[in-house]
């Protein structure tokens, strides 16, 4: 398959951008010359891919129909004015503070905004954060700040939500709002999204007042899910048991935690994710009750030894 | 920024060259030297996209191409500024990644949170919109006092539980660096026990006391995405396929090579002790299976049934 190259698409770009009226494919492919097929299957697939590329790195290409002689033929440009984010006028020393969080997370394309800020780089600083870096990010944002509905897909169904708010929390970003398809409100994973996150033209809705993303979601995924929230009580063996407090705050502690072994109560209202957690303290930790979460744990570990036995057989 | 291995993203180079190019344009001049500096790119790179950016324009009018070229000296002259010659201003992209950026820091330890970082957030925030986006960047109790430690490379005194070892140890460590990586925050160290530069994760040290006993400071980067594990190259590697209930271990850890097979994936990962594998693989249950090496088959069962016989021997 031909990809993109990068005279083309520079090319591509330098004409829309000079260029004050819209153009159509048969006219940008004319003035671009040899740089793209002729084929116009070929000529198609080419330039869609120039457009998505484009659209990727925050320049989006405008579709009109146009009419008079040349009725029903789409012609494209590139609105500076809309894709271009204007007034934002930074002093020195907010700029310096920008270009120290842009090192401290080591953000390729914010230091690319910096410098179009007149911003340079600095040393990066003794603490770092590496935060997940994803497409759809910045029009899940625009969308919640515009409070328009957009439309995506996840798990192999396609959604239609109202985004209140994005959540970035233990290494994950999470798009929350109101889900048309479930009537309620919902919580999505980004990085599981499937393809591009499409914002519904036209669409507006009103967002809860002082949506708070963090106080919408538990802090602790083994309270996620659930109906009834849930508690158990588990007994910590040996050193572990100080992290696990540091962990869970005293609050959490049943026993005295001098002696051994400290009994905790932890949410458990989802399973799946209370299950990881204590099987992480490996032979440290001890689900004492409810009867059936410890049921669950030892049926987990009984299945473990039997399907490796039979696999080993 | 750490340099990257194989080809450059084409989307990567062409938002890079819509930086540089209005940049040049302005001055008409520049060394290739200054221009790696000022856009962090190596010389080579620079030049194979300076050179391609050469050839673009519109033609056949060829005083219309993007009128550069670069002299033996490693100047690079601009004729007449054509394409790119106004500045171009943020993107909505880089909006977003400059306020991701802002909201992270102000969340880190030792971080001003007020003052002109607060201002610039403030003010992106009133470019960009109605905002409710919020970064947890939730830290263990020990960061802040571990982040501090590092400007005078303070000895901090550790309890720590090693995954890999099992145990509870206890030694002195001298901070070089902190780091938030897929939601846990790990310290780049010198560690007294093993006399060697160590990552700890900190949800782990179960106790600390920073010491004022200073040492010299040295700096030390904090490893960038997923190449601070491949830099344990001579890890063990495990082979396992993980059905849909289990692909949130190739998001938490590290993964050399994956590769996607109806439901499931199979995935290459550096396995950094037994215990750990063994730990990962009872988590995981009927949701992994290890194709390899052989000798990891049975560390599941091994490892479920060390519990079974250690806490549930009268339920089993």
């Amino acid at each position: 398959m031909p990809s993109s190259s990068l005279e083309r698409v520079t090319s591509l770009l330098a004409l829309l951008l000079e260029r004050p009226t819209s153009l159509t494919l048969r006219q940008i492919s004319g003035e671009l010359g040899a740089m793209y097929p002729t084929n116009p299957t070929a000529l198609r697939g080419a330039f869609e891919r120039d457009k998505a590329l484009l659209r990727d790195i925050g320049v989006p290409i405008d579709t009109e129909v146009l009419g008079g002689d040349q009725a029903g033929e789409t012609a494209y440009r590139i609105d500076r004015d809309r894709y271009e984010l204007r007034g934002l006028d930074l002093d020195d020393d907010e700029r310096r503070a920008l270009q120290v969080a842009v090192a401290a997370t080591r953000s390729e394309v914010g230091q690319e905004g910096l410098w179009k800020l007149g911003g340079a780089v600095t040393q990066v600083p003794a603490v770092v954060a590496n935060l997940p870096q994803l497409d759809a990010l910045p029009t899940l944002r625009a969308a919640t700040g515009a409070r328009q509905s957009i439309r995506f897909r996840y798990r192999e169904v396609d959604r239609l939500l109202d985004p209140y708010g994005l959540l970035l929390r233990r290494g994950f970003w999470y798009v929350m709002g109101y889900d048309h398809g479930h009537g309620e409100r919902r919580t999505y994973r980004v990085d599981r999204i499937d393809g591009q996150v499409e914002v519904v033209d036209g669409s507006a809705f009103e967002s809860p007042e002082d949506f708070r993303p963090d106080l919408q979601f538990p802090d602790d995924p083994k309270q996620l899910g659930g109906d009834e929230p849930r508690l158990a009580t588990v007994a910590v063996y040996g050193g572990v048991a100080a992290m696990v407090r540091r962990d869970l705050g005293d609050g959490a502690v049943r026993s005295d935690p001098s002696s051994e072994p400290v009994v905790f109560e932890v949410p458990c209202s989802n399973l799946d994710a209370f299950r990881s957690w204590v099987l992480g303290l490996g032979r440290h930790a001890e689900v004492v009750a409810p009867p059936d979460v410890r049921a669950h744990v030892v049926g987990w570990l009984q299945r473990i030894a039997e399907t490796a036995d039979a696999e080993a057989g | 920024m750490a340099a990257r291995r194989g080809p450059r993203p084409l989307s990567d180079r062409v938002r890079r060259l819509l930086v540089i190019l209005p940049w040049l344009m302005e001055r008409r001049r520049a060394t290739l030297a200054e221009m790696c500096e000022r856009f962090q790119i190596t010389e080579k790179d620079l030049i194979v996209d300076l050179e391609q950016a050469a050839t673009c324009g519109l033609p056949p009018f060829i005083d219309e191409f993007v009128d550069l070229f670069i002299d033996d000296d490693g100047v690079v002259e601009v004729g007449v500024p054509r394409f790119f010659t106004r500045p171009l201003r943020l993107t909505a992209p880089e909006g977003f990644a400059l306020l991701a950026a802002g909201k992270a820091a102000a969340s880190m330890p030792g971080v001003d949170s007020d003052g002109p970082l607060a201002r610039a957030l403030s003010k992106l925030e009133a470019v960009l919109g109605h905002d409710a986006m919020v970064l947890d960047l939730a830290q263990p109790p020990a960061t802040a006092d571990l982040a501090a430690a590092v400007g005078d490379a303070l000895a901090v005194e550790i309890s720590y539980w090693s995954a890999s070892s099992d145990r509870i140890s206890h030694r002195t460590i001298t901070p070089r660096a902190v780091f938030a990586d897929r939601g846990r925050w790990y310290v780049i160290a010198d560690d007294d026990l093993t006399t060697e530069q160590r990552t700890f994760r900190i949800d782990r040290i179960t106790e600390w006391h920073v010491t004022e006993r200073a040492g010299t400071p040295r700096s030390v980067s904090a490893p960038d995405g997923d190449a601070w594990f491949d830099e344990l190259s001579d890890l063990d590697t495990v082979t396992m396929r993980l059905g849909p209930g289990g692909r949130w271990a190739a998001e938490q850890y590290p993964v050399r090579k994956m590769t996607v097979e109806g439901d499931d994936v199979v995935v290459e990962m550096a396995v950094a002790s037994d215990v750990w594998l063994s730990t990962l693989l009872v988590q995981l249950g009927p949701d992994a299976h290890v194709l390899g090496p052989a000798r990891h088959r049975h560390a599941a069962r091994r490892a479920a049934e060390a519990v079974l016989h250690a806490r549930y021997a009268a339920s089993s």
